[in-house]
């Protein structure tokens, strides 16, 4: 990932008369990052994709693209970006061929067409290429979303925006957009994603946004919050004589023993889950089986939100 | 090059949607022959092309010629030229036809028609069944059970049988009056109004400065009574003779309409009812419906392109492949004029299609605009891209305004429709009322219709007025620039986020 700064976004805020979709949103994306957004619905994704597409003007703030105040009436700037909108947004009637060729001319009319191109797009998706020539409207959900995609960096965008690319597909056509979008990030392509899916934020995003009430509550790095989350243990023992039992509790005194399990929660990141199996292996105690249970991402942001409702109404 | 590619895009998408061509340009050439079938009088060589008049004759009373005046009544409406008559035969027949809404309206003799018929004379104890427009149905016993779900129709039978009426009943009164000239009645009346001053050198017969013309008769009579009838029938008698030879083309005492019509021409030629309406007959109803019809179809279908064009930018909109293509560099004149050339091309093949039509099957030819080819070809191509031009204009700025399909289907449905109507489209603007028609230039049906009109013309009438032409196609081409200019304000602010659309 390169760390140099190719969108960066300022207070904005986009209301509708007294509703405010979004507020004081700040984040910077580098050079072949990925950033995630990720909120309940209403919470303004879609509306910030929109901002950042030119679709919406912002009510306020500022958005600078490769450090030039993004103004999407300057061709330049549009072909800076690309966008992958959540419906099919293209032809029905054409062939994926067809609607790649037509978009190509439309961001270069002097491009001379290299059908290898094209079709070296579609294969690094895992598009079928003997459905290249077939009316794009019969193509399966999966095949759908990715010449949606495809159709968004027929261009080489320096930055590209989508808005949720794999809901309502299989997993294979999931995996293969994300092999995809890492593909185009080692290229330095940066990609803003909105999503629900923090599957998809764990397998793809360098960084996540929780929006909540057109607000950006947390904006961190996926490795940091990753090493923030908590371990459920649970453990079956050989055997657990009184001392031992006494040692463990002595050292965590919520854990709870049931016969020979033993369970300990709320283990804080990676180093003290290490830490806790050592300490165990220390007391002699000898395992028959260990079951370790991440709370996740998910669990994480069901947790920050209550968190930071619970200061906000703490704070009123 | 971008531009040619969106326009190739819309055409290429459009000609994969077979259906949709089939409707928009066999569709309406089928409206055309079809409409065109049915007019023309040689398709049909034995059809009726009568409008159908109902009656029911329940007079049997006693009129002209041994016949009750229903009767002669029923004569009159089946001599009247394209009106089928149909004679019923009871009142409960009568109206259940008009209550099942079989017939518009059904005309009723009643029993007392001859009776109230005979009482009809501009003398004061006789029937006066006349008003401004026609009779007074009800004074003579006739009646009009009408359909009320059919008023248009019935009312135009009701007036049909007033009019028809006139033509029985006032024959018959003028007849009696002139025969009136001659009762001895008359002529005592004659008598005593007419008093003529008696010569001085007379006086010494009568010792009066005047006589009445009564007095007169009754001298000459030297007070014999039958003398003095027989003179005063000589006098009546004179004054017919006298009136006969002062109107003598016309036989005032015949009593029906074709008597009194029937007139004579100074070489003694007698040119009857029945052939003048024969050359009201050779009025070629189909040259009528022709000079109405193709023109107002043309233009009418020209606007089905509303829907096409509006459709495809509100689905553009919807499956966000405009957004797409707003997000491209291309300008916005380019995407504005990308979106409406398909439209145009479309609309002139359509336009020029139906008109061609009109000119191979129809007998349309283009208006005497110029001897040679290519100038009356230019007219035809002005005319063309003025309306293709409008029609695209007005269709993408709907497409760009509205939200959906319904929202569109609304909004084009009144502009197609009731612009259609109001322009002279469906309706013909000389059957309207003369404020409807001061609103056809509202619309661009209108003006379009007023240069097709100039420009086409029909069986060697070819008048051609210039000004017409161009004041029409002026208009419309000022639509399609203003709904252009429209357009692509909201492009702008559109594409720079002012505009919320999606």
């Amino acid at each position: 990932m390169n760390t140099e700064n190719i969108l960066q976004v300022c207070n904005v805020g986009k209301s509708f008369g007294v509703f405010n979709a979004l507020e004081g949103v700040n984040f910077n994306l580098s050079k072949g990052e990925v950033l995630a957004l990720v909120g309940s619905n209403g919470a303004g994704k879609s509306t910030l994709l929109k901002i950042l597409s030119g679709l919406l003007k912002q009510t306020t703030g500022e958005i600078r693209i490769d450090n030039q105040i993004l103004n999407i009436m300057n061709p330049n700037h549009r072909a800076m970006l690309g966008v992958v909108p959540q419906d099919y947004a293209f032809y029905h009637e054409l062939t994926a061929l067809e609607n790649l060729r037509f978009y190509l001319k439309m961001h270069n009319s002097s491009a001379i067409i290299n059908q290898d191109r094209l079709i070296q797009i579609l294969s690094a998706l895992n598009f079928p290429l003997n459905l290249i020539h077939k009316k794009s409207g019969f193509y399966s959900g999966g095949n759908k979303r990715k010449l949606n995609l495809a159709l968004g960096v027929i261009h080489n965008p320096a930055v590209l925006l989508l808005d949720e690319p794999t809901v309502g597909i299989d997993s294979q056509s999931k995996t293969d957009i994300y092999a995809f979008l890492k593909s185009l990030t080692q290229n330095h392509t940066s990609v803003v994603i909105a999503t629900h899916h923090m599957q998809e934020v764990e397998n793809i995003a360098d960084t996540v946004g929780f929006l909540s009430n057109g607000k950006m509550m947390v904006i961190e790095k996926v490795s940091n919050l990753l090493d923030k989350q908590n371990f459920s243990l649970r453990i079956k023992l050989e055997k657990l004589n009184v001392p031992t039992k006494e040692m463990i509790l002595k050292k965590y005194p919520h854990a709870k023993v049931m016969g020979r399990i033993l369970q300990l929660d709320g283990v804080a990141g990676a180093k003290n889950l290490t830490d806790s199996l050592l300490f165990l292996g220390s007391c002699g105690v000898d395992l028959h089986s260990v079951q370790i249970m991440e709370t996740g991402l998910e669990q994480m942001y069901v947790d920050l939100m209550a968190q930071k409702i619970t200061d906000q109404v703490n704070l009123k | 090059m971008s531009f040619i590619h969106l326009v190739y895009k819309d055409l290429l998408i459009l000609c994969r949607d077979r259906l949709t061509l089939f409707l928009l340009f066999i569709l309406p050439f089928l409206v055309v022959f079809g409409l065109g079938f049915i007019v023309d009088e040689r398709a049909f060589s034995n059809r009726n092309d009568s409008m159908r008049i109902s009656v029911l004759v329940l007079d049997s009373g006693l009129g002209l010629q041994n016949k009750s005046w229903a009767r002669l009544a029923v004569e009159d409406f089946q001599q009247t030229p394209n009106m089928l008559v149909e004679e019923l035969a009871d009142l409960t027949e009568a109206k259940r036809l008009v209550e099942n809404h079989d017939r518009a309206a059904v005309i009723v003799f009643h029993p007392v028609f001859s009776e109230k018929v005979n009482q009809c004379s501009f003398l004061r104890e006789g029937i006066n069944p006349f008003h401004r427009d026609g009779v007074y149905l009800e004074r003579l016993g006739v009646e009009v059970l009408r359909d009320t779900k059919q008023p248009a129709t019935a009312a135009l039978i009701q007036q049909f049988a007033q009019v028809s009426l006139l033509r029985v009943v006032l024959p018959y009164m003028i007849g009696r009056a002139f025969e009136k000239l001659g009762d001895p009645s008359f002529i005592e009346l004659l008598g005593r109004e007419v008093s003529l001053p008696v010569p001085p050198k007379l006086r010494f017969l009568v010792s009066k400065e005047k006589l009445a013309l009564g007095e007169l008769l009754e001298l000459a009579a030297a007070g014999d009574k039958k003398m003095m009838d027989e003179y005063r029938s000589k006098v009546g008698n004179g004054i017919q003779n006298a009136l006969s030879g002062q109107f003598e083309k016309y036989n005032l005492t015949g009593k029906t309409w074709a008597s009194l019509t029937k007139s004579m021409l100074d070489n003694g030629i007698i040119i009857s009812q029945d052939e003048s309406q024969e050359s009201i007959k050779k009025i070629d109803k189909s040259v009528v419906r022709f000079q109405i019809f193709v023109p107002s179809m043309t233009v009418l279908f020209s606007f089905v392109f509303l829907f096409v064009s509006g459709w495809n930018i509100v689905a553009e909109k919807k499956q966000s492949t405009l957004q797409r293509i707003f997000y491209t560099p291309v300008g916005n004149w380019v995407i504005l004029l990308g979106k409406m050339f398909p439209i145009i091309i479309l609309t002139v093949l359509q336009v020029g299609f139906m008109m061609l039509m009109g000119v191979f099957f129809l007998g349309f030819e283009l208006a005497d605009v110029g001897t040679s080819f290519v100038y009356r070809f230019c007219f035809l191509s002005i005319f063309l891209f003025c309306i293709s031009f409008c029609v695209a204009g007005i269709s993408t700025l709907l497409g760009f305004l509205v939200s959906n399909e319904t929202q569109l289907i609304f909004v084009s449905g009144i502009v197609f429709l009731f612009f259609g109507v109001l322009g002279g489209c469906v309706f013909p603007l000389e059957i309207m009322p003369e404020y409807a028609k001061s609103l056809a230039i509202l619309t661009p049906q209108g003006w379009a219709l007023q240069a097709i009109r100039e420009l086409l013309s029909y069986k060697g009438n070819s008048s051609f007025q210039e000004s017409i032409f161009f004041q029409g196609c002026l208009v419309l081409l000022g639509i399609g620039v203003i709904t252009s200019l429209i357009s692509h304000w909201i492009i702008v602010k559109m594409r720079s986020g002012d505009w919320i659309w999606n």
